[in-house]
């Protein structure tokens, strides 16, 4: 066990931002905690580095109580949102500092740097300023600094977020990459579930502070425990007895429970009667077109993955929608 | 709490060192200042007169210095000319020199024996002095000349951040230049021309060089203090200070109310569009002006050199005739005493940059790293110097450590050299804690906490990242306060004994023995020593900006 995380909670004055966190970590896993804005993943990870403390609890690294030390003894790595690279430093300056603090020799540190540069593919750029580099450069600087100091945790501080989609998914498959390379234990936190997704073995999802489930990404996305992880993973529609019932006929949903359905799980089909949605709005994106529809006074949010063959829909148009999801989720 | 926020061994060494500092030399002096005045109330009742005559001569200063603010950096914004930056820059020199230089200058120009005086007399064939330059008017003019380039500055920066679109916008709307002026600029530079007011109001009470030089008869609360003081009426001097002091404070705490009313008006959206985007003409009537103020900056300065240069007692005989010669320089340099005032003033200098550093880095560090309960408290204590003129400063170390006590560790600090250094750190104690806390606000906290989890401690991370990311800041603080030591005058005056004389305490006694020649290459050495500084700093601060 790398890290063990128990019943942590972190009070800011009378708000609760955690609440009786607990997961245990095992090496060489890459693990998400995923959430909306103001969820507390931040402050966990903060904690876990030391940056903060905790209002009780406990984080156990390697079996070591480390609750209170301070973030220099713990041996973990930040990769933070902004990258935090030193402006006074170059590129190599920057990597080299965590081993010089260690006070490893200088013809030590020069092999280290340079190997590790070589790994992001910055060799090139190693006396470069920091703040010349783009975005990109700069995260891969940034991710680095940290594993050439061979962390036992590696931690990311939303790391892609200020990044353009398109380097978003550079970086998020560079990370995957070197993460399976090295085979670093890594906590990784962000708002965006696809994201996690992609990148996790486990998942933890969390909401004002509440761990709503955890688990692997197939099982948050497809077995979500509650409404919150349904709607926030895989975005799905809900409907309540009286809904189910007026618009797929489903009339076995009980008055405690939520039928859950995904966007890709709403089926839209053309015909001329017997119509039971019309659509509200189309955004063609390419591979998938999102529809939104109303139905008997509901919104729902439809996917459409496109093919050459796929029939298009028009704003305003009246159309039939049943569904294949069959997940009931209970009301909490 | 977080982690880093946690005091250390060093964090309450530094801490304590300060609430020592805060105690002992500043509200320890003033509390001795306040306990002195009130048995002044018991026999005399001091009159108003000094008073009044220090507000009116404010209050002109702070009109005439407006207008004149008002004026160029109007003409500076709106206009296009020749040598534009450099007659900019030459403007903005007074405020850089030392208060005495320029009085000296003007002393030097258009007194009696005055350079200019003396061409108008030769011109004229006159017997007498055309004019006699003195008393309120000699002060007024020095007020000014010393003071406006606050009101430039102020209002410079403000016109650069007015939207060009919105003149645009009134003049579409049929306003002609002076309704725009009147109606849409004028209102957004309002709240930078009080801030200015404010502190030219203030540091116009302070003023003591031109007042003390040229007052005559006059007396003003800064020269009524040191005259009671030499007459060693303390008791007197104290109560006038405590008054100079409450004056000064209703003026920062009205500046506090302004900020805070008129701060809405500087706020805007979306992208402004800056005024020097705006074709201007190519203007030749304003130059005319410009030419001539700057020439009227440069005049004193150019009295001071030419009367360096010249054999000593010339002024006497007729100056116009000697020949050139730099023996006032070889003599500064060559005798130790006349080199002393100038090692004296360096090395009081040095000692009040570093002081302040360490206070006012340390007070910095505590309050926005620390976060320590109090810290609002020690940084409001530590900028309370910014509002008490150094006439009172001073006064106020004069009562509380002539008699050995606690905080001077019960050496009577009076009449040693010490005491000045630490009157001069008392003074620009503010501008350092200031421009400390600007430095670490400006610094991204997670640079440091990306350092910690690196595995740097706190010393390492204050030395390899925090310390190399501040120095700017740091640096230019220490510049001002080095500017504002090597030419105090104001303090040390009433602290110095003779072998504590700094520059410009020798330069009023060369003055008062007739030796302009000395006392001018002293003014023109402190000159080319504060703009060379000046020069200096602006240089490396744009190549260390990161």
């Amino acid at each position: 066990m790398i890290l063990s995380v128990e019943n942590i909670s972190k009070s800011f004055g009378v708000t609760d931002v955690l609440t009786e966190i607990n997961f245990e970590l095992n090496k060489g896993e890459f693990f998400s905690v995923v959430g909306p804005s103001g969820c507390g993943k931040t402050t966990l990870l903060r904690i876990i580095a030391g940056l903060e403390v905790p209002s009780s609890g406990k984080i156990l690294i390697e079996g070591i109580d480390s609750t209170n030390f301070p973030p220099q003894k713990r041996n973990t790595g930040i990769v933070f949102q902004n990258y935090a690279l030193f402006p006074n430093m170059d590129v190599f300056g920057n990597v080299a500092y965590g081993l010089m603090v260690r006070k490893f020799p200088a013809d030590v540190i020069e092999r280290k740097v340079n190997e590790v540069l070589e790994k992001v593919r910055l060799s090139h750029k190693s006396k470069t300023n920091v703040t010349m580099l783009s975005g990109g450069e700069q995260q891969r600087v940034s991710l680095a600094r940290v594993i050439v100091t061979e962390p036992l945790l590696l931690l990311f501080d939303e790391p892609l977020s200020n990044l353009d989609y398109a380097l978003r998914l550079e970086a998020r498959n560079e990370i995957k990459r070197l993460q399976k390379e090295i085979g670093i234990t890594s906590v990784y936190v962000t708002h965006d579930q696809s994201e996690a997704l992609a990148l996790s073995d486990r998942i933890l999802v969390l909401n004002k502070g509440v761990i709503q489930q955890t688990g692997t990404p197939q099982d948050v996305y497809f077995n979500p425990s509650n409404l919150f992880v349904a709607g926030f993973i895989g975005h799905s529609n809900f409907f309540d007895r009286k809904s189910s019932l007026q618009i797929f006929g489903i009339d076995d949903v009980n008055d405690d429970e939520f039928l859950c359905v995904f966007p890709e799980e709403v089926i839209v089909s053309k015909s001329e009667n017997n119509c039971n949605a019309t659509i509200t709005d189309i955004q063609f994106t390419g591979a998938i077109t999102e529809l939104m529809l109303e139905s008997y006074g509901k919104e729902i949010k439809s996917i459409i993955h496109n093919t050459v063959r796929s029939e298009f829909f028009r704003e305003g148009e009246k159309i039939i929608i049943t569904c294949s999801g069959k997940r009931r989720i209970a009301i909490k | 709490m977080k982690p880093s926020e946690r005091l250390n061994g060093a964090g309450y060494m530094i801490t304590a060192l300060i609430i020592f500092f805060i105690a002992g030399y500043i509200l320890f002096p003033l509390y001795s200042l306040v306990k002195e005045s009130i048995a002044a109330l018991s026999y005399t009742f001091p009159s108003t007169v000094s008073l009044i005559n220090s507000v009116v001569l404010s209050l002109i200063t702070v009109i005439g210095g407006c207008i004149a603010g008002i004026y160029f950096a109007y003409i500076f914004h709106f206009r296009n000319f020749a040598f534009k930056n450099f007659i900019y820059t030459l403007l903005i020199v007074p405020i850089a020199m030392p208060p005495l230089v320029g009085v000296v200058g003007f002393l030097f120009l258009l007194s009696d024996s005055g350079l200019v005086t003396k061409i108008i007399q030769k011109i004229f064939q006159l017997q007498y002095a055309p004019f006699s330059f003195d008393g309120w008017s000699a002060i007024i003019i020095i007020h000014i000349y010393s003071f406006y380039p606050l009101f430039l500055l102020f209002i410079s920066s403000a016109l650069k951040k007015v939207d060009a679109n919105v003149i645009d916008a009134s003049h579409s709307l049929g306003a002609g230049k002076y309704m725009t002026f009147r109606r849409v600029i004028l209102p957004q530079l309002i709240p930078s021309i009080i801030g200015a007011s404010v502190l030219v109001f203030m540091a116009s009470m302070a003023s003591f060089s031109a007042p003390f030089i040229f007052g005559g008869n006059t007396r003003f609360l800064t020269t009524e203090i040191y005259y009671a003081k030499i007459n060693g009426d303390n008791s007197l001097a104290s109560f006038l200070s405590v008054i100079l002091c409450m004056i000064s404070v209703l003026f920062l705490s009205l500046l506090g109310i302004f900020r805070k009313r008129y701060s809405y008006i500087q706020r805007s959206k979306g992208t402004t569009r800056q005024i020097s985007f705006i074709r201007k003409k190519r203007d030749k009537l304003n130059v005319v002006p410009a030419f001539l103020f700057s020439a009227l900056i440069v005049l004193p300065i150019a009295a001071l050199a030419y009367l360096s240069v010249i054999p000593e007692g010339s002024l006497m005989r007729d100056y116009f005739k000697e020949s050139f010669t730099l023996s006032n320089y070889i003599r500064i340099f060559s005798s130790s005493e006349f080199f002393e005032p100038f090692s004296n003033s360096l090395k009081m200098s040095l000692i009040a940059v570093a002081l302040t550093i360490i206070i006012g880095l340390g007070a910095a560090f505590i309050i926005t790293r620390k976060k320590i309960r109090g810290g609002n408290l020690i940084e409001k204590l530590l900028s309370i110097p910014y509002g008490i003129p150094g006439t009172v400063i001073a006064l106020g170390f004069i009562i509380s450590f002539s008699s050995p006590v606690l905080f001077t560790f019960f050496v009577p600090l009076v009449g040693t050299f010490w005491i000045i250094p630490l009157a001069y750190t008392v003074r620009n104690v503010p501008i350092m804690t200031q421009s400390s806390i600007a430095g670490l606000n400006a610094l991204d906290p997670s640079l440091e906490e990306a350092s910690a989890s690196l595995g740097a401690g706190g010393a390492m991370t204050f030395r390899k990242i925090t310390a190399p990311l501040i120095y700017p800041s740091v640096f230019h603080g220490s510049l001002l306060v080095f500017i504002n030591s090597v030419g105090e005058f104001v303090s040390t005056i009433l602290l110095y004994t003779f072998s504590t004389k700094t520059i410009s305490v020798e330069i009023y006694s060369q003055l008062r023995l007739y030796n302009t020649g000395a006392a001018a290459a002293y003014g023109i050495i402190l000159f080319l020593m504060v703009m060379m500084i000046v020069y200096y700093s602006r240089k490396t601060l744009d190549k260390a900006a990161f």
